[in-house]
């Protein structure tokens, strides 16, 4: 059936991006409910007191409601619950079998995916996730009992799943997917089997003969062909809800508006498709939630459409008035769902009745319908000659003359039939619904953030203008300052819309952690924290990588094996934290390990025998050990694993970083574990800047990193014996650093007691700059230097002073840095 | 934004003509004591030279920054970059703005001639100097009897810089 929809590959790329958005969501979900679930005995969970039950005081592989409850051949004796229902809200159900929302979710994945590769005929695809709903819904049951291998299955499911969607994007069908579908389809069979054997097997495991519980698996639940708890919106959470209910108010605008253009030219089938693949995403969509009436409207309508289109006459004329009707039924149902309703449509039946009789049937459909004959001998008249149907089928033998007249008769009478229309949506309400967004072309929103930009500039221009130098302006001044304030608060709103949370990003990690831990057989822990961190777009895409690398470098050199770890004791599960949040200006995003920490010895050790150092290394501080690791081809491990240990990954951390103008810090203690701090700055275009001036050069030196200015006397200053000086500043010594070496700029004074000294500091780093005067506090709007000129150390970007000219902006961290980097000089790297 | 637009610009302003017809026609230029022509193309704008802000680490022919209504643009000293002997900047001097791979780049040049068309049967490939000799010449053109040196812009920031680059490192 494939062939049919070769023209719609768009039903294919958006059957493509549904399920890859929907596995993305739920892989976490289902690694989480593998975490979740684990054995329990009822009696200690609950604290039950009835000590006669065989299950007291043992510990019984056989589940709980099998046995003693209310699940197929349980013998009802259990005093915590009075029934089936209430056996699955046992929290010991949910602890052994997952609770019910997590797994009516996951179900809801299979099942959807299911649906639609079904539709689209994509028949691989359709065994496996039959086969894993399958698995789900015993599960979710309570008529097999959970293992820790399901788990793996279903991962393992999404993998296939994902790996078909890559096929199905590259060769427009899941054929190359079929050999992996049968094992798939066999791994996930055999687990039932198994399962449902255990499940069986109550005599053997149980203290005592159960009478009642015989045969356990009978399906006497008889749930099986039911999609999803009776109200679909118990188990949404609310924002995903929010998204549905817009998104099918698009569609169904869409739609009518795809229906408006073909009622006015109904002889023009393109347009048909149109409405055909909005209909058929609505239907998705409301699948996918479990809103069973408008799935069942939206499929009759897509029914029709998918006729109309291959040209079965309908009888009326012009079918998208009709479905127009519909649309409003549609609408009021999703108003309902938006209002907290289940989006019951009243009079479902007799819509979709008229929906069904709207098209003729052929005479050889009827004819097929009524078992008079098969679809092939159909097929086959309908291949000879041309001619009428019902003829060459008598002509066949196939059927008797009266039979065909009969057919006839009844095609005939549906001509005639009049179509029942929808009630007129006069009485019911609009649908009304709150527009929470709008989907915007980034390109657009850039343009804003750039034309803001310009916008602080010009008031720059405008208040520090040189005409207006030496004069008393008092009014000028406050007017100003209100502007000012507005331009300010208009550019940090604008910033914002750029910005989106981080939790995407960790939640992939969750399933790279499972994998990772599963391969290297570590017992992890992964917690994550500020999810809710708001990071530029940009930025979650840069740092994805990244985060990957330190992810597998915890898990496969931090972390240490569970009986290492017992060895030196830690308790057996490690852990690994992924945490994000904002701080002095900047987005730190941490990945944290309590493994065996970093080898300062091993590091210095490889690092001389690479030739990175010369001599011991022994003077070298820790920070620059630890920055040895970013070299490219630089790693420790003794071997090559499957995870990590080709030197690479940090190496790529760390140009990715560099690309987003971030930084890496690490910490590490031997024996307590490492943190991996990626320090990004926002891209909060503007900062407060403090000008000063070092010859004929001006800069911006951002306020954030300015601890004091302070007007050196001479006896603050030491020279060090290699020329290096110190400044004395309360006791504490810093470092000098000479702006106008860093600018190769002459400096006005040669004595360091003529010029100023501004104390900066960064990470707990603090250095004096020398520079000649302090020109005073300005809003900076930072702009990139162009792309040809590349990445400069020591500068983070320009910006434009107020007299037109461009005025470089110091990077305080990466001049911290270079000074790192002059020790590795000095120790004669 | 970008070029299209840019190309545009000079249509109507300077020259007048489809765009199509941009072919074959270069902006000519006096460097030292020769002429030299850009494809002009690539050229959005002629500017006065201006207050250039010195970046630190750049290949010497890097002279730094400028403003240009507001988008900060390098700025590259022609003479530098072939090794000619350094010149004071003076009113005749200017700055072609190239914009190549949605990049605009300043070119400092010691004046602006004119711009000539020259057919391609009129134009000779850059002769072999053997290795070493610098990529970027596109080849002689002969206009009115004169020889202008044809360079290739997107070379001239590009190719060669990379070494130049590096050498500075």
């Amino acid at each position: 059936m494939s062939e049919v929809f070769n023209e719609l590959d768009e039903i294919l790329v958006d059957f493509i991006q549904e399920n890859r958005e929907m596995i993305e969501q739920l892989e976490p979900t289902i690694i989480e409910l593998g975490q979740h679930c684990h054995d329990a005995d009822c009696w200690a969970t609950l604290g039950c007191e009835n000590t006669g039950c065989p299950r007291h005081g043992n510990r019984i592989d056989y589940p709980c409601w099998l046995h003693k409850g209310y699940v197929g051949g349980g013998d009802q004796t259990c005093p915590y619950a009075s029934s089936e229902a209430g056996c699955k809200q046992c929290r010991v159900f949910a602890q052994i079998n997952g609770d019910g929302e997590t797994m009516n979710a996951i179900f809801r994945l299979f099942h959807s995916m299911k649906g639609s590769a079904g539709f689209l005929g994509l028949n691989n695809i359709v065994a496996s996730a039959h086969a894993a709903e399958s698995l789900l819904d015993r599960i979710r049951s309570g008529k097999v009992k959970m293992q820790p291998g399901h788990v793996d299955l279903l991962c393992q499911t999404c993998d296939f799943a994902k790996e078909s969607l890559d096929r199905l994007e590259h060769d427009g069908n899941d054929e190359a997917m079929q050999e992996k579908s049968a094992q798939m389809k066999q791994l996930l069979e055999a687990a039932i089997a198994a399962a449902e054997k255990a499940a069986e097997s109550c005599d053997a495991a149980a203290a005592e003969p159960a009478p009642g519980a015989a045969t356990p698996a009978d399906g006497a639940g008889g749930d099986g062909g039911r999609d999803v708890a009776d109200d679909p919106a118990d188990l949404i959470p609310p924002e995903m809800l929010g998204a549905f209910v817009q998104e099918s108010d698009d569609l169904l605008h869409a739609i009518e508006q795809g229906l408006l253009l073909w009622s006015e030219s109904p002889e023009n089938i393109d347009l048909v498709s149109d409405v055909f693949r909005n209909v058929h995403s609505f239907k998705g969509n409301c699948g996918f939630f479990g809103y069973k009436d408008p799935e069942r409207l939206a499929h009759n309508m897509e029914s029709l459409l998918d006729e109309v289109r291959e040209g079965v006459p309908t009888n009326i004329d012009n079918p998208a008035e009709f479905l127009l009707g519909y649309i409003d039924a549609l609408k009021n149902s999703i108003a309902d769902i938006g209002r907290g309703g289940a989006g019951q449509i009243a009079d479902i039946d007799q819509f979709v009745d008229a929906i069904k009789n709207l098209t003729v049937p052929r005479v050889g459909e009827i004819l097929v319908r009524q078992g008079l004959v098969e679809k092939e001998a159909v097929d086959e008249a309908l291949s000879k000659q041309p001619g009428p149907i019902g003829e060459r089928l008598v002509e066949m033998g196939k059927v008797t003359p009266e039979q065909v007249e009969a057919a006839l008769h009844e095609q005939e009478e549906r001509k005639n039939t009049p179509p029942i229309l929808p009630p007129s949506s006069g009485g019911a309400k609009p649908a009304q619904l709150k527009r929470q967004d709008i989907r915007v072309d980034l390109g657009k929103l850039d343009d804003l953030i750039n034309v803001i930009g310009e916008l602080v500039i010009a008031e720059n221009m405008l208040v520090n203008n040189p005409d207006l130098a030496g004069l008393h302006l008092e009014n000028f001044n406050k007017a100003a300052q209100q502007m000012e304030k507005l331009i300010r608060e208009l550019q940090e709103m604008a910033m914002t819309i750029r910005m989106i949370p981080v939790s995407g990003l960790f939640k992939k990690m969750i399933r790279l952690v499972h994998d990772l831990s599963v391969k290297s057989g570590k017992k992890v822990d992964l917690q994550l924290s500020g999810e809710e961190t708001e990071v530029d777009k940009t930025v979650v895409e840069t740092i994805t990588d990244p985060l990957v690398h330190l992810l597998r470098n915890s898990l496969d050199h931090g972390l240490e094996t569970p009986d290492e770890r017992v060895k030196s004791g830690k308790p057996e599960t490690g852990v690994v934290r992924l945490s994000a949040r904002h701080e002095e200006g900047e987005i730190w995003i941490t990945v944290e390990d309590d493994g065996r920490g970093l080898d300062k010895e091993k590091i210095l050790e490889k690092a001389r025998g690479k030739g990175l150092v010369q001599g011991d290394g022994a003077d070298l501080s820790e920070k620059a050990v630890f920055g040895l690791i970013f070299q490219p081809g630089f790693s420790t491990a003794e071997k090559v694993t499957d995870i990590s240990g080709r030197g690479v990954g940090m190496d790529v951390v760390k140009q990715n970083l560099e690309k987003i103008k971030g930084k890496i810090d690490i910490q590490s203690k031997p024996g307590k574990g490492t943190q991996m701090k990626l320090r990004i700055p926002l891209t909060l275009a503007i900062i407060d800047g403090m000008l000063i001036r070092v010859g004929k050069t001006k800069c911006i030196a951002p306020l954030i990193a300015i601890r004091e200015i302070i007007r050196p006397t001479a006896g603050d200053i030491t020279v060090m014996p290699d020329g290096r000086r110190m400044a004395q500043i309360r006791d504490k010594f810093f470092p000098i650093r000479r702006l106008a070496d860093l600018l190769q700029e002459q400096d006005d004074f040669e004595q360091v007691e003529d010029g100023v000294l501004v104390v900066m500091e960064d990470q707990g780093v603090s250095f004096c700059l020398q520079v000649d005067e302090i020109l005073g506090q300005q809003q900076t709007v930072i702009k990139g230097l162009s792309d040809y000129i590349g990445n400069i150390r020591g500068i983070s970007g320009c910006t434009i002073l107020g007299n037109g000219e461009v005025c470089l902006i110091l990077d305080i961290g990466s001049l911290v840095e270079l000074e790192y980097e002059r020790e590795l000089q000095a120790a004669g790297v | 934004m970008g070029s299209a637009l840019a190309e545009k610009t000079v249509d109507e302003d300077v020259m007048g003509v489809e765009e199509d017809t941009l072919k074959g026609r270069f902006l000519t230029f006096r460097l030292a004591n020769e002429d030299y022509g850009f494809e002009i193309r690539y050229v959005t704008e002629i500017i006065g030279i201006q207050k250039i802000t010195d970046v630190p680490d750049l290949p010497r022919f890097v002279k730094g920054v400028i403003n240009l209504r507001g988008k900060v643009i390098p700025v590259m000293d022609v003479r530098i970059r072939f090794n000619l002997p350094e010149r004071e900047y003076d009113e005749r001097t200017c700055i072609v703005v190239v914009n190549v791979e949605d990049k605009a780049v300043g070119l400092v040049v010691d004046k602006v001639n004119e711009v000539a068309s020259i057919p391609e049967d009129q134009i000779e490939p850059a002769p072999h100097t053997g290795k070493g000799g610098p990529s970027y010449i596109q080849g002689i053109g002969k206009a009115g009897g004169e020889v202008k040196i044809l360079l290739d812009v997107r070379r001239l920031l590009y190719e060669d810089a990379a070494e130049h680059a590096q050498a500075a490192d």
